[in-house]
């Protein structure tokens, strides 16, 4: 930060006071009234609401379910943001190549931003429909070969290609600009000391974009939860039998429709807690491995 | 000077506004043919007479009505009237945010509610909480057309009948005999209530809220064990199985022979499959006496923190639905029952019963109105509606092969126990009314 | 590239293809569903025959459902949250960057903060500060009886913004990646030009207004239509916060198309819907794509 000019005392505070004070009642008071009902046992209707320290945690950490719900819930965030950047990745290298395909690949790899999570979830259970969709011929002849309404691999199975579809346009804009950064003469002088094309992409691609894809993972992972709630509610409502109930969904389903404000709100603050400490590894162990010289 | 003229001419305005301060809002959560009959209901009322004003405003859901009032009641900005539904009665009765119907009109018949619709909404020593409004409750249907191909003459009247047909149906060539969504309102409560069991101890908590589930043995275990069976058999099918993926679907459109559901499904069957309907009670299994089926559908809730002004707008308007021509004309729209036996007396009077959009009204007030039991006066359970969930999350995993049906049923006790103990302990120091 | 390397080149283009496939497909069946009616659809399931009823079904999409008012409502929180995200942002980066003082960094990491933890995650307590925006002040007041010992009983303000526009769209607004990438624009323009404004005897505020913006025109316009789709694809928040079908937005109204409970569901209908309400942002999209990506991009040099 070294471009500080204006000097003035009052104007720069009034200037931030706007973002500050929205942020302040969407941002950090959700989470400040979070853990304070994580600590109280609150009545639905404010009737009464009592301090009961730990006990709202106890009862959390000693659910069976809530344990599921937290395994599926990490396993969903690292398996949907690696499966999608990982597709991104490959997508971007391939377009970086300056192919015929190219140009049309960049402008329609976007689209899918322009696709609700939710409309997706609506538009892919429609497709993966085992009686209506394109897997109804083969159900057919292999009856039970494909249900994600009573298998849980294939429900996650369905969401994963939700989520891989709808994820690709950032990490794809945000790899191939970092590709492209990569200036020509790297690659030149590569080829000349006699590295192929695996080897330039392993020593000379790939750690110079890791600065990239560090955003990217770290970007994907906080995505992949906010947006699992759009793809869950239209496409499995957590089930079949609670197998795809993660977090987002339960807390939701526990506050809204359970008025269990005080359990909603304890898993709240472990979620978040959950995301900071994944956030928090990404920056230990990821960004140590970033190089940002070029 | 200005000033002051300025704000008594604000006080006067707000004067005069509290004179006739009899504008309320009531809150439902119907949607589709029930959200029609309910704003007709307002309009004519508010046609009717020049003294109240009701708003009728639709919330999308009874879930998200109840949110909603939960957020205004917090804030002060709650309804005079809100509909709810079954499930949320004993959320509601403790929540310290009703008014009990018969507190707010002690000089009304309430006795004149037939017992199976009264029970659900009272509490223990008797007194009517809310006023029933879109009552339903579970009957069995039949495809004549289909049970004909397998020679089924009747519908069966008990399970044991049930799976006989069902397997004949199959060797018919039905693939779908009999369809269910394995709902706890279909498969636990209606159930239980029919055989008069309890699903918990205390009287299905009309006794206190130490209450604890005990459906994990006897008699609806061992139902669920046999739906389970049956589903292996290929005799019963769940949503899941069905092509359309939800069984009034199925039924409807010839795909499953034989459902049980809510007399609110009425209308869509007989609409797709016209006479080929037939309905009768819900099937029991042999040796058990038939209690009373339990009632359906939502009730309409008095809110307090409202001016006596709204109150007498809100008698009137509960009123206005409770008058017999009223509830036929909503039966008549949405095949949601009536529940007085004055509405029954009238609709029988002017030999109305025939026509089949009061086709469920003999089934269905004739299910409702069996000898009660302690088993059959309703659920009165904390966070109920979240041990549905529980329910049918658990189940659904044995009926997929995740886990036997006890496995299912004794996880879903405890966790079920467990909620009921955190409702406790949310309430304590209330008492149970 | 460097060596004439046609066999990767020719994975590659494979690899691309493949990649369009899989985006294009389910866009190409969404469409042919969407040509079907709903009889035809019963008939004959799924199938890739195209029909002859888009127009009939967009009427009745038109009319039957509430779409056309939800699209209108998508329009104006996409609109309200947008500039509102982008005026929030730039007077924000515009003091981190251009100004001395304490404090910076503080404000800096606060927002920047807030891109970690998605409204989503925390649902149920935005919708309690939504439903009384005054709860802080309420508090404060309290704090300790303070405000009983003046006025005699508790302060108890009441502004609820839910199934409003502003509450809908404001709380879409606390979100500081939008900041994040303008504090990167801002520190690539050169200080000269501020200091010859300085000298021109410009005031700060002058200087944001007269230079700053006009500057800056092409990288606002993308980010505000970024964040316009941002906020129209938003889903969990519009669900909650709007309950009445006055405010709903048009993707819970295309999701709320899935509830039909009596027939077998008119997929035909749902697709037409999905259409219309991807449509507005996939057009902005495609025609914008240059721009936004170098908007996007501007925060990764």
């Amino acid at each position: 930060m070294k471009q500080e000019i204006f000097r003035a005392r009052a104007l720069p505070w009034w200037l931030c006071a706007p973002q500050l004070l929205v942020l302040f009642l969407f941002f950090y008071l959700p989470i400040i009234l979070a853990f304070f009902w994580a600590f109280h046992l609150e009545q639905p209707f404010g009737g009464g609401s009592q301090f009961v320290g730990f006990a709202n945690f106890r009862r959390v950490l000693g659910s069976g379910e809530f344990w599921s719900s937290a395994r599926a819930t990490l396993a969903y965030m690292v398996l949907a943001s690696g499966s999608s950047v990982g597709t991104a990745l490959v997508l971007a290298l391939a377009a970086d190549r300056r192919l015929r395909l190219s140009g049309i690949a960049r402008n329609i790899f976007l689209w899918p931003k322009a696709v609700a999570s939710a409309s997706i979830g609506v538009i892919f259970v429609f497709l993966l429909n085992p009686y209506l969709g394109i897997p109804a011929p083969l159900n057919e002849i292999w009856p039970g070969l494909w249900n994600p309404r009573t298998n849980p691999l294939h429900a996650y199975a369905m969401l994963f290609v939700a989520n891989v579809w709808s994820a690709i346009p950032f990490s794809f804009i945000i790899l191939l600009a970092g590709l492209q950064a990569i200036p020509e003469e790297l690659h030149k002088a590569g080829a000349i000391d006699g590295a192929g094309p695996w080897r330039r992409l392993r020593d000379i691609q790939l750690p110079l974009l890791t600065p990239q894809l560090f955003v990217v993972v770290v970007l994907e992972v906080a995505d992949s939860l906010s947006g699992s709630f759009g793809l869950i509610d239209t496409m499995t409502r957590g089930g079949p039998g609670g197998a795809t109930n993660l977090l987002v969904y339960k807390i939701y389903s526990d506050g809204f429709k359970a008025y269990d404000l005080s359990g909603a709100a304890t898993q709240t603050v472990i979620l978040m807690a959950l995301v900071a400490v994944v956030t928090g590894a990404q920056y230990l162990f990821l960004e140590r491995r970033v190089r940002y010289d070029r | 000077m200005l000033k002051t003229s300025a704000l008594s001419a604000l006080a006067m305005l707000a004067g005069s506004a509290a004179l006739q301060a009899a504008d309320i809002e009531f809150w439902y959560g119907n949607t589709g043919t029930g959200e029609v009959a309910i704003q007709a209901a307002c309009d004519a009322f508010n046609a009717a007479q020049d003294d109240h004003a009701v708003a009728c405003m639709g919330q999308g859901s009874y879930e998200t009505g109840m949110q909603k009032a939960i957020a205004a009641y917090r804030s002060g900005r709650h309804p005079a009237l809100i509909q709810f539904f079954d499930a949320g009665t004993l959320d509601l009765m403790l929540s310290g945010a009703v008014l009990p119907v018969e507190e707010l009109e002690p000089e009304v018949d309430w006795g004149d509610y037939i017992n199976g619709a009264r029970s659900y909404y009272e509490t223990s020593e008797g007194m009517l909480y809310s006023q029933p409004y879109n009552g339903s409750t579970l009957i069995f249907y039949g495809n004549r057309e289909l049970l004909e191909k397998a020679g089924i003459e009747a519908l069966p009247a008990t399970w044991e009948e049930l799976a006989d047909a069902a397997r004949r149906l199959r060797e018919a060539g039905v693939d779908c005999p009999f369809v269910t969504d394995a709902h706890p309102w279909r498969v636990l409560e209606q159930f239980s209530a029919r055989h008069g069991l309890p699903i918990a101890s205390r009287d299905n908590g009309y006794g206190g809220l130490d209450a604890e589930y005990t459906f994990n043995t006897g008699k609806v275990a061992e139902h669920l064990q046999n739906l389970h069976d049956w589903r292996e058999e290929g005799l019963v099918k769940l949503n899941e199985d069905t092509a359309a993926g939800n069984y009034t679907v199925a039924f409807n459109t010839g795909e499953c022979a034989m459902m049980e559901g809510s007399t609110g499904s009425y209308g869509a069957a007989f609409a797709a499959l016209g006479d080929k309907v037939e309905i009768a009670m819900a099937p029991m299994y042999q040796g058990y006496e038939r209690h009373n089926t339990l009632i359906g559908g939502a009730s309409v809730w008095v809110m307090k923190g409202h001016d006596e002004a709204s109150y007498e707008a809100a008698r009137a308007f509960l009123d206005f639905l409770r008058g017999d021509d009223r509830q036929i004309a909503f039966t008549r729209t949405t095949g949601y029952m009536p529940v007085t036996k004055s509405a029954l007396a009238a609709l029988e009077a002017e030999g109305l019963a025939a026509e089949p959009d009061f086709a469920t009204v003999p089934t269905g007030v004739g299910s409702l109105d069996q000898p009660g039991g302690e088993g059959s006066r309703g659920v009165r359970l904390g966070f109920y509606v979240q041990f549905r969930d529980i329910f049918m999350e658990e189940t659904q995993k044995a009926f997929t092969g995740g886990q036997s049906m006890q496995a299912a049923l004794d996880t879903a006790k405890e966790r079920g126990d467990a909620l009921l103990r955190r409702f406790e302990d949310t309430y304590k120091g209330v008492a149970l009314p | 590239m460097i060596e004439n390397s046609r066999s990767i080149d020719r994975w590659a283009t494979a690899i691309l293809l493949c990649g369009l496939v899989f985006v294009l497909t389910p866009m190409a069946f969404v469409i042919v569903t969407a040509t079907q009616s709903y009889e035809e659809f019963l008939r004959r399931n799924f199938s890739l025959i195209p029909g002859g009823h888009f127009a009939e079904n967009l009427r009745e999409v038109w009319t039957r459902t509430d779409l056309p008012r939800q699209t209108l409502n998508s329009i104006i929180v996409g609109a309200i949250a947008a500039t509102g995200r982008i005026a929030l942002a730039v007077t924000t980066s515009y003091a981190v960057v251009f100004f001395t003082g304490r404090g910076r960094g503080l404000v800096y990491a606060l927002v920047v903060a807030s891109i970690m933890l998605p409204l989503e995650l925390m649902i149920i307590t935005a919708y309690q500060v939504t439903a009384n925006v005054a709860l802080p002040l309420n508090a404060l007041a309290n704090a300790g009886g303070l405000w009983s010992a003046l006025a005699g009983r508790p302060l108890d303000l009441q502004w609820n913004l839910l199934d409003s526009y502003a509450g809908i769209a404001i709380p879409l607004m606390a979100q500081g990646s939008c900041t994040l990438i303008l504090v990167q624009f801002f520190r690539t323009i050169p200080p000269q030009l501020a200091r010859a404004a300085i000298i021109d005897g410009a005031g700060p505020l002058r200087f944001l207004w007269d230079i700053l913006l006009p500057l800056s025109k092409g990288p606002l316009t993308a980010l505000g239509i970024y964040m316009f789709i941002s906020a129209w694809i938003q889903y969990m928040w519009p669900l909650v916060a709007a309950s009445s079908p006055a405010r709903t937005m048009a993707v819970v109204g295309l999701a709320r198309l899935q509830e039909e409970g009596e027939r077998i569901p008119d997929f035909p209908l749902q697709m037409t819907g999905a259409i219309l309400v991807t449509l507005p942002p996939l057009i902005l999209i495609a025609v914008f794509q240059r721009r936004i990506v170098r908007g996007l991009t501007l925060s990764e040099k």
